[in-house]
């Protein structure tokens, strides 16, 4: 029989006939409340859609050609080939002006376009040994930090860099790990324990965030006076259930990944309001289903990760509608180039490739490795070293033998 | 190119050859970071070095190794000032009287310069960090300068962060708090919207302050529940307010010394903000609620009217405010500001009233699906509270 209004507006092939027998066209024909015999009956004849109908049926199917299958989405949304080419151009053009005027975060940019492919399964497209020998050229003894690229100064962030760069390629035995210990001693300030990010004397959360996750990673917690880290940064607490980069600073959600996982590496995700923040979190989800970073912002992809990975770590990553984020996502990619965008049509780079993709890895994307909210490494990184890890659920797991990180007290470094 | 520099040798970035690319910039940046490379090797310090760290900062503002060497010879050439006046003194030279004002106003004109790139790269840490450590050096003096090249930076990027940030530092170091409680008004005036103000509002008001006595703070409770409230007509819509209003809420009701008249009497003016921009009616919340839990959120009696105002209720929700609440809405709440029905559903919840604000937080997952699972998990608490 022909069943019209099946929303294409076509009618399906006239020539399928069907025989019936009449009791199945007497069950039929009271389920739908027409005769199946009679053609010109309205119910096989609905009047056409309204313009505002048709838009609404273009998106439900637009939509549905997204969301393919219950639980998932299709793999093959993800411009998986596109996006591992894409970042070894990157790293392989050093001509192209992101190149020459990146240089000062020159580590951070590889640790980027590296954990990416490290994720997609593609980390042998690239030459393990150039760039561990290049990692270790920023290695500044003096001081005992990794600089973000060769005649620049050792900073923490690109100290975290290096040993997230070493950690991919199981390279952890380079490491000077007694140099960088006393390099991160030197940067907690004597007054509130806050962290500096190298001599020049700059405080921000950040820099907590990763003093905190390097020790760890290094086996060397107390290097650091974590009860006094801790502190600091529950005074970057808000009025809004938010964190800010010092206490004042308006809340943030990049700021708030360095706060929930600053304090997740202290085993003290006690201090937070989890309902307070993880509806504030939850907030910056906004219709088209992007996240911004802030109140009254415009959504951008790299908050998909902020957002998203201190809720799971509070074990609230379904407080958001995660379809919603990972449309907004895939939507972000650049389907000529590769790379990620910050927004639908802007020009990709490697920094939203990587948030974009870690984003789709917590929220279980097909084709994508785990990636750990708490280290921002491939899960299977952290198991390697054997750090405590945490699961999407934000249950913690793996807990190393003999860790000393203890439940809130103040260790003497 | 740089017949001055003819004693310098140049050391170029340590990468394999690579063809030369024809971007008409690059020999420029190529060359002075060649230079710049050579003066961090020799530490030289001189004003041509001063002056080459603004050649290549002009050409790439983030570079936090150049500002590093800017600071450090800023600091050096200030300090071999100061030496040299201080010979000149035991010389009895009558020449370097200047010499203080000169190392000062080299502080002044670093200030200048550090302003003048902020505008430049106003998304950039270095360029604050820099101004801090000139403002440490030049005190109180800079304050002005400090609001000023902020206020500049704002009036490109009202919510530039970083320059929030560092009206905060100056703020607080120097004790302005006054004076940025009224410029926090000026730029919600100007866009209610900016959440940025908003947060400096909420620390400059009642950062800790230990002089504050009880009488004090709820005087400016009262006022900052008057204003936000005024802001929250201007656009009812604006998560930024509310979150204002409820912080001030919240920060009250947790001061120690505060009596629980006064709490509740705030807790009052705040739900009264909230109902005033919800439509909410007594039968609509019945109805979602039969529908769960097969009960009256309220009693009704057939002298209900669906658009007045309740006309009798036991269980307390809307007692008291009953008579004082202008007369409800149409039934129709797609205009209601979803921040105010969450707030008022917070609330009612935090007075005890389990029931109505378990109501709202299912209307609320059904008009927010986005975070559906965050209000039927407050739905859900409210119902542990009940027991």
């Amino acid at each position: 029989p022909t069943m019209g209004g099946d929303g294409d507006g076509e009618r399906e092939d006239d020539e399928r006939k069907v025989e019936l027998d009449e009791e199945t066209k007497k069950i039929l024909e009271d389920f739908i409340g027409a005769p199946i015999d009679d053609p010109t009956h309205p119910f096989w004849n609905p009047p056409p859609l309204t313009e505002e109908e048709e838009a609404i049926f273009e998106d439900v199917k637009r939509r549905a050609k997204e969301c393919v299958g219950l639980d998932g989405f299709a793999e093959d949304l993800l411009l998986k080939d596109m996006h591992v080419q894409y970042v070894k151009r990157s790293s392989e053009d050093k001509d192209a002006i992101e190149y020459v005027l990146t240089d000062h975060l020159r580590l951070s940019g590889m640790y980027w376009g590296l954990t990416s492919l490290d994720l997609l399964g593609r980390l042998d497209v690239v030459d393990a040994d150039e760039i561990v020998d290049f990692v270790q050229r920023c290695w500044v003894p003096e001081v005992g930090g990794y600089a973000p690229c060769v005649y620049h100064d050792a900073h923490v962030l690109y100290t975290l860099s290096a040993v997230q760069i070493l950690a991919l390629f199981d390279r952890m035995e380079l490491i000077d790990r007694d140099a960088i210990a006393a390099f991160l001693t030197s940067l907690q300030r004597e007054s509130d324990g806050a962290i500096m990010g190298d001599e020049w004397g700059e405080v921000d959360t950040r820099f907590a965030y990763c003093a905190l996750s390097i020790s760890t990673l290094i086996d060397r917690p107390h290097c650091i006076d974590r009860g006094k880290v801790v502190e600091w940064i529950d005074k970057c607490k808000n009025f809004d259930g938010g964190y800010g980069s010092d206490p004042g600073g308006e809340s943030h959600a990049g700021q708030v990944f360095t706060c929930v996982g600053g304090l997740a590496l202290c085993d003290a995700v006690d201090r937070i309001d989890h309902t307070f923040l993880g509806w504030w979190l939850a907030e910056r989800q906004v219709k088209a289903g992007g996240l911004n970073g802030r109140p009254e912002k415009l959504p951008d992809v790299c908050y998909s990760w902020w957002v998203l990975s201190s809720l799971c770590i509070m074990g609230k990553m379904h407080w958001i509608d995660q379809k919603a984020l990972a449309r907004f996502i895939l939507g972000c990619q650049d389907e000529k180039k590769g790379g990620i965008a910050d927004r639908p049509d802007d020009e990709p780079d490697v920094y939203h490739t990587f948030f974009g993709l870690a984003a789709l890895s917590l929220m279980g994307f097909p084709g994508i490795k785990p990636i750990d909210p708490v280290f921002a490494l491939p899960t299977h990184v952290c198991e390697r070293i054997g750090v405590m890890r945490t699961a999407a659920d934000g249950t913690v797991v793996g807990r190393r033998e003999n860790s000393s990180t203890t439940k809130g007290e103040s260790v003497e470094p | 190119r740089r017949p001055e520099w003819s004693d310098v040798t140049p050391l170029a970035q340590p990468e394999p050859a690579r063809p030369v690319v024809a971007i008409d910039y690059r020999p420029e940046y190529v060359d002075a970071h060649d230079y710049f490379r050579a003066i961090l090797k020799s530490g030289e310090v001189s004003r041509r070095a001063l002056d080459l760290t603004a050649e290549c900062l002009r050409m790439n503002g983030a570079n936090y190794t150049v500002w590093h060497r800017r600071w450090a010879l800023v600091e050096a050439l200030a300090a071999a000032e100061a030496e040299r006046s201080a010979e000149a003194d035991t010389r009895g030279e009558k020449g370097d009287r200047d010499a203080k004002p000169m190392r000062e106003s080299l502080f002044d004109l670093e200030f200048a310069y550090a302003a003048a790139m902020a505008l430049e790269n106003p998304k950039n840490y270095q360029v604050w960090n820099h101004m801090r450590l000139v403002s440490a050096v030049l005190g109180k003096a800079s304050a002005d300068r400090n609001l000023t090249a902020t206020k500049e930076a704002l009036e490109l990027d009202a919510k530039n962060i970083h320059a929030w940030t560092h009206r905060g530092w100056v703020v607080k170091k120097f004790g302005l708090q006054d004076a940025e409680r009224r410029f926090t008004e000026a730029m919600i005036t100007r866009d209610v919207r900016n959440n940025s103000a908003w947060n400096q509002r909420f620390v400059v008001t009642f950062s800790e302050n230990d002089e504050v006595t009880n009488e004090a703070l709820k005087r400016t409770v009262d006022s900052e529940l008057a204003f936000v409230s005024r802001k929250i007509e201007i656009a009812p819509d604006n998560e930024s307010a509310w979150n204002y209003l409820r912080g001030v809420a919240r920060l009250f009701a947790q001061t120690k010394e505060i009596e629980t008249n006064d709490v509740a009497l705030v807790t009052k003016r705040v739900e009264e903000i909230a109902r005033a921009h919800c439509s909410v009616t007594l039968s609509e919340m019945n109805a979602l609620f039969r529908e769960k839990e097969g009960e009256d959120v309220v009693p009704m009696d057939a002298n209900d009217d669906k658009n007045g105002p309740p006309s009798r209720n036991t269980r307390g929700a809307f007692s008291s405010s009953a008579k004082e609440t202008p007369p409800a809405k149409l039934s129709s709440d797609t205009n209601d500001s979803r921040h105010a029905v969450s707030l008022l559903a917070d609330v009612l919840f935090s007075s005890g009233d389990c029931v109505s604000a378990a109501a709202l937080y299912e209307r609320l997952a059904h008009r927010d699906p986005i975070r559906a699972n965050y209000w039927t998990h407050m739905r859900d608490e409210t119902r542990r509270s009940r027991g």
